[in-house]
């Protein structure tokens, strides 16, 4: 219960918190005067209508491309009938690495003096970095990539998940033996079933990508940027009256997100019908298929990328001088690791800590709560769905409101602030994580012991914990990766005091590459090695013969 | 074989792993023929059906010759086989109605509406055309499981445990419509099934898989009551 009024009071708290703030009333920074300044500040923002339609357009552009890769991937790694375990290794990892990792990974390929111009020089013989705007692009091309190249692991992992809990190999085989190919059978008779089981995934997915931040500082354009970069901007205004700016953004940005899910339900609309009547014309074949097979290779391609720019990244750091359009640096050298130690660990440290911290409270909150609310169905419902709140809500319009608290509470720019914020968005998937596998529990050895005289306490700590065990160490590290890759919430809940990799990470973006490549490295390297952790954890359950 | 227009499997044998599943297992079908296949769960009778239809789990190795219709389909790909299957699970696709599951399998593009009406009619499923199969009986998704797969217009039918799903009082009459429905198309048709009652009712020939060791082997063709290897 407790938990249900702390986790959905925040979200609550945190996004009405921008309403008076819009007005003008502002009182924990001195500001009382009510009115509609904020919002007439706000349009009269020199190309404030390009910002929002290029959020609008980058999430929407980015949620559909993300979506259709991860089907296609989907499909035809279903239709290989193997490959599966392999596949999801490769994306639960690409999962795992934060945004800021990928984003700066994407921005070293496509750069004018990037690999790939190094590459395309070898072949047409240019000898200077051309000329072109990427990333930064002022259509928002370089901030779709980015976008695409993290989520199209997030819809996938989701949709390998749906397809284990549906009888979707017989419906297949049906399918085939009825005249379809596997790839036609796939989309017209599986991918519906998997798409009923992921479209909320899809609309996190519109939501972050309305309201991606570290991204769009990385990717998007500068001039004329995504609104979400216009709110970090006017967040670090020294001038405190654009905080009520602030504010009014914020929930125009949820409103954003109100369109962008309407033109989303539309896309979705349609897409069906055009499903449909292909299913229902009888026919064999047709373009489904070959779109299919575009499409996976697609996101085989984009995975590609995403691997390699994240090792040539991280290969930087370790390059001594490396001239355009060399494709291997000159030398190799450590100067990058031992001039700059100390500008890593404290931002390692702050790392580590705030993870540990966040993954422990997520863990035991989400279990009190799984406990609590065992017999009151309808308040786990409610949770759940205050959790998802979270998660649909554009990440800054909840954590510019939560600023707001923070700042009247006098706790801002402390690690309980920052563990705070992160708790907002790594608690949802450690809660989903542990009802999900509290609903896949046998009962029967529950109620055996109860039948044999065992007491609710013991029956929780002799049975129901240790089958719950695998699934909330995963989710514990889970917790743990989430927090490693939150940037907003670490920068304005930490009023940028407190460092973590991912601040820095996208304070150096601009700055010495092989600095940048040392801290991607170094982002890559600790969820991948809590996703290591986990995926041990798991096998040593397996091993004991509790399925995680 | 006795009619090239037939199923005619030739030495089919499966295994898992090192395990072998079964060995040396030949039959033919004429068309309108219901030969059913009975045998203990786990012996293969199912891997057997899978094998014939092309939707082996890649863990299943197989061999052996298929040949339907006078052409060799074992190296064909499921769809390309003409082989109908219907499962125990009956499988219909849940987010499709009766009407859009049966116009799914339905082909050619003239006259749709009618045949579509018509095949209901031979089911007697017109009341529940729009219904979605989650809100129909056993009885109900077994029919039109069974004329969906007739739909595709198949040149062979395999049966997989068809009507073990279903309550006493229903099987006999699912039964009596799928073993004429098929006999009135004249496709050839194998029927798996681990009930006797079932391949009484088909009243055709019977294999009965036997364990031959560690694995199933064919034990002799007949009827129910009669073997004659």
């Amino acid at each position: 219960m407790l938990l249900v009024i702390v986790a959905g009071g925040t979200i609550v708290i945190a996004l009405s918190a921008n309403l008076p703030a819009a007005f003008g009333y502002l009182p924990s920074l001195g500001l009382a005067e009510t009115g509609f300044e904020a919002f007439r500040d706000l349009v009269h923002t020199p190309k404030i209508g390009w910002s929002m339609m290029l959020s609008l357009w980058t999430a929407l552009a980015s949620t559909a491309l993300s979506y259709l890769l991860a089907m296609a991937l989907l499909g035809v790694v279903f239709a290989s009938r193997q490959y599966g375990g392999a596949a999801a290794v490769v994306g639960n990892a690409l999962l795992a690495v934060p945004h800021t990792a990928v984003a700066l990974a994407a921005a070293f390929l496509i750069a004018p003096s990037g690999l790939l111009t190094r590459l395309a020089s070898g072949i047409f013989g240019f000898d200077g970095p051309p000329s072109f705007s990427a990333p930064g692009d002022p259509a928002g091309f370089s901030l779709i990539l980015g976008l695409t190249l993290k989520e199209t692991p997030f819809l996938f992992v989701l949709g390998l998940t749906a397809l284990r809990s549906l009888a979707a190999r017989d419906l297949m085989d049906q399918a085939r033996s009825l005249g379809y190919s596997s790839y036609r059978s796939f989309v017209l008779v599986v991918a519906p079933l998997v798409h009923r089981q992921v479209k909320i995934g899809t609309f996190i997915v519109l939501a972050f990508g309305v309201g991606a931040t570290e991204q769009a500082l990385i990717l998007g354009p500068t001039i004329g940027p995504p609104l979400s970069v216009r709110l970090a901007e006017w967040f670090q205004d020294p001038d405190l009256a654009k905080r009520t700016t602030l504010a009014a953004g914020s929930l125009v940005l949820v409103g954003l997100v109100g369109a962008a899910l309407l033109a989303w339900q539309a896309m979705l609309w349609l897409a069906g019908v055009f499903l449909r009547r292909r299913a229902m014309s009888g026919q064999r074949k047709g373009i489904l298929e070959h779109g299919l097979f575009i499409g996976a290779w697609t996101g085989f391609g984009a995975a590609a990328f995403a691997i390699l720019g994240l090792a040539v990244l991280a290969f930087s750091s370790f390059a001594g001088p490396w001239r355009f359009p060399a494709l291997l640096p000159d030398s190799l050298s450590m100067s990058v690791w031992q001039s700059q130690a100390t500008l890593f660990a404290t931002p390692l440290a702050n790392t580590i800590v705030i993870a540990a911290i966040v993954s422990s409270v997520a863990l035991t909150s989400a279990l009190l709560a799984l406990e609590t609310t065992r017999t009151r169905p309808a308040l786990r419902t409610l949770l759940t769905i205050l959790l998802l709140g979270a998660l649909i809500i554009p990440e800054p319009s909840l954590v510019f409101g939560l600023s707001i608290v923070m700042i009247a509470l006098r706790v801002d720019a402390t690690i309980f602030a920052v563990v705070w914020a992160h708790l907002l968005f790594a608690l949802p998937y450690a809660w989903l994580l542990l009802t999900s596998a509290d609903r896949a529990i046998d009962p029967r050895p529950i109620f055996a012991a109860r039948t044999l005289g065992a007491g609710p306490l013991e029956t929780f700590l002799r049975i129901r914990l240790p089958l719950l065990a695998p699934a909330l160490l995963t989710a514990g590290f889970l917790a743990a990766i989430i927090s490693v890759g939150l940037y907003l919430p670490t920068l304005v809940a930490g009023a940028g005091r407190i460092g973590t990799l991912t601040t820095e990470g996208v304070a150096m973006a601009q700055g010495d590459r092989r600095v940048a490549g040392a801290f991607s490295l170094l982002l890559t390297l600790v969820p991948l090695l809590l996703l290591g952790l986990a995926a041990a954890t798991r096998r040593l359950f397996a091993n004991s013969g509790i399925t995680p | 074989m006795t009619d090239t227009n037939g199923l005619h499997v030739w030495r089919a044998k499966a295994r898992v792993g090192t395990r072998l599943l079964y060995d040396n297992i030949s039959f033919d079908v004429d068309p309108g023929e219901i030969l059913s296949i009975v045998g203990y769960s786990g012996w293969g009778k199912s891997t057997l059906l899978r094998f014939i239809a092309g939707v082996l789990d890649p863990s299943v190795v197989a061999d052996g010759e298929i040949h339907l219709a006078g052409r060799r389909i074992d190296m064909l790909r499921p769809e390309s086989r003409a082989v109908g299957i219907v499962f125990q699970s009956a499988a219909l696709f849940p987010h499709m109605t009766v009407s859009e599951n049966l116009l799914f399998s339905l082909r050619g593009k003239s006259d749709r509406k009618d045949r579509l009406k018509s095949a209901l009619s031979e089911i007697g499923l017109e009341n529940v055309s729009d219904a979605y199969p989650a809100t129909l009986s056993g009885g109900e998704q077994a029919r039109v499981a069974l004329m969906r797969a007739l739909l595709a217009q198949p040149r062979a039918l395999l049966l997989d445990e068809p009507f073990s799903s279903l309550d006493a009082s229903l099987r006999g009459e699912v039964r009596r419509l799928t073993f004429d429905l098929v006999r009135s198309r004249a496709i050839p048709t194998l029927l798996v099934t681990h009930d006797t009652e079932d391949a009484n009712s088909a009243a055709g020939r019977v294999i009965h898989l036997a364990s031959g060791g560690d694995h199933s082997v064919v034990d002799g063709f007949g009827t129910v009551s009669g073997l004659a290897p």
